[in-house]
């Protein structure tokens, strides 16, 4: 795995920064200074936060990679789904032509044999549809 | 044998209302009845021209208890087509496309909607698998999917029994889609009711507040883009110093987004050029009438038909056309056929010279168009035609 990698794997990873100070001449008494106070005051009470931290965020990014793989599968999984669909769709929309090339027909056959008044009547589409449609 | 007539109708504003209003009376003799279906509006149709109208939004399939065979227009008007599409899913019959990519059409009844599953679906049934994972990438992405690959015509050709297209370049597309849709070409219709003395154009073009001298360019119907004014109104100005004499009118509604009229301020042409917007029918006639020459361009087109050309050439005016899609069909000697892309504006400026400086070479092409639309575009035979085609989708052989 190479450095710039790593870095980007980490980037929940909170650190403890170093001090720095630009000011001439003073700066590297002013950064002794400062990591002493540090060591001194804040650094035990820092450090455990930091930790607590890290094991949220190291959970948060396990949690977040685990999503993203079940929305990958999930994914999949809708896609496989559609086509499976388009597939009855195609289907049905084979039959339902059939269908209506037999009504039809049988219409016209009844055309010839009866007045069209004494045809009698019938619909392609269900009930259900209707409503839905409606 | 009884017809579902289903179809956008007279008084909606729709180049399908105006095709169905010329047709219906023509198909009439070949049907024992005829029922108009329409969503949630009166038709203003003629009366005894439909035996009966049937509001589909009222309730779906009784029209079917009538033994209607249906007979769809499917254009790409998503307020005026929605229900025809739901409609042909559910009870197959015959259906005129009169568009070629109902991408757009789609695009509005699903995603537009939130219906992304709806809009997959809808790839999937144009090119399968593919159109699955196809569409899923451009949702992903966020990028359309590309009409050339996509025109969405899939659902409609394998619920027809049969399709009607009006030109050679639609069929083939068709059957690039759908291989096993029976499709058949029938002539689009002369829209342009007979007018055995039309007054001299100088008297028209006075009528319309025009000086009667003036040479008169005519672009008609929806200002868009895709119409390529702008091309030719670059064209136009080239030839001001030329034919002081001549004027251009755009006789149409700008369609919204687009600033036409920033056009033709940049080009400082605002007093040649009249956009008259929306006109009523009678109006817009007399602007057909009037206009020495026509323009009638379109690109990209995916097979359309054009009622202002087809009438444009009933009129017997020479009219300018791109040489692409069912506009590359028609006869040379009907049209004036110009490039689209590179050298567009070197071609209608070459074009246009030849015509506004030659009377006798306008009248000659005026002629051969309104020959061709009296011969090939005739409603009663054009009709005929449908009913021979719909009778022998119902009866005859199951391709």
């Amino acid at each position: 795995m190479d450095e710039r990698r790593k870095q980007e794997e980490a980037w929940w990873e909170v650190r403890e920064q170093p001090f720095r100070s630009d000011k001439p001449f003073i700066g590297p008494l002013i950064v002794r200074v400062r990591s002493l106070w540090n060591s001194v005051a804040t650094k035990w009470y820092v450090r455990p936060l930091i930790q607590q931290q890290n094991a949220i965020n190291r959970r948060l990014v396990e949690i977040n990679r685990q999503l993203r793989e079940e929305v990958e599968q999930l994914r999949e999984e809708l896609q496989v789904a559609q086509e499976t669909i388009v597939a009855l769709d195609r289907e049905l929309t084979e039959v339902r032509r059939l269908q209506a090339r037999t009504l039809y027909r049988s219409w016209e056959e009844a055309d010839h044999l009866h007045p069209p008044s004494e045809a009698p009547g019938e619909s392609l589409a269900g009930p259900e549809e209707g409503r839905e449609q409606g | 044998m009884n017809l579902a007539y289903v179809s956008p109708l007279p008084p909606l504003p729709s180049g399908v209302a105006d095709y169905s209003a010329v047709l219906l009376p023509h198909l009439r003799p070949h049907f024992s009845r005829i029922v108009a279906v329409v969503d949630g509006y009166a038709p203003h149709l003629p009366l005894g021209l439909v035996d009966q109208v049937h509001d589909a939004s009222q309730e779906p399939d009784w029209w079917l208890r009538e033994q209607a065979v249906p007979l769809y227009h499917m254009g790409n008007h998503p307020a005026y087509h929605r229900y025809i599409y739901r409609l042909l899913q559910r009870v197959p019959g015959v259906t005129v496309l009169h568009d070629g990519n109902l991408l757009p059409f789609v695009h509005e009844l699903t995603l537009a909607r939130g219906e992304r599953s709806a809009f997959v679906r809808e790839a999937g049934l144009e090119r399968g698998r593919e159109g699955v994972r196809a569409a899923w990438d451009s949702l992903r992405q966020a990028l359309p999917l590309p009409p050339d690959d996509y025109p969405m015509l899939g659902r409609v050709l394998r619920a027809s029994l049969g399709v009607i297209v009006h030109n050679r370049y639609l069929y083939e597309r068709g059957k690039q889609v759908y291989p096993q849709a029976r499709l058949t070409v029938i002539p689009h219709l002369d829209l342009m009711p007979p007018d055995p003395n039309p007054p001299p154009r100088r008297d028209l073009k006075a009528s319309l507040g025009l000086d009667p001298d003036v040479l008169l360019i005519g672009a008609f119907g929806f200002i868009a883009p895709s119409k390529r004014l702008e091309p030719a109104l670059r064209a136009f100005s080239r030839l001001r110093e030329e034919f002081p004499q001549a004027r251009l009118v755009c006789v149409g509604q700008v369609v919204e987004g687009y600033n036409f009229r920033a056009s033709l301020k940049e080009m400082g042409l605002e007093d040649v050029v009249r956009v008259t917007g929306y006109v009523p029918m009678e109006t817009f006639r007399r602007y057909l009438r009037a206009v020495d020459v026509g323009v009638n361009l379109r690109y990209p087109t995916w097979g359309e038909s054009s009622g202002p050309l087809l009438r444009l050439m009933a009129c017997g005016v020479p009219t300018l056309v791109t040489d692409a899609g069912g506009f590359a069909e028609l006869p040379d000697e009907a049209v004036v056929k110009v490039p689209a892309g590179p050298g567009e504006v070197e071609a209608i400026e070459t074009a246009l010279r030849a015509l506004l400086s030659d009377p006798q070479r306008r009248a000659t092409i005026g002629e051969a168009a309104r020959a061709f639309i009296a011969d090939e575009c005739d409603p009663t035979r054009v009709a005929e035609r449908y009913a021979t085609f719909i009778r022998a989708t119902v009866c005859g052989s199951s391709t």
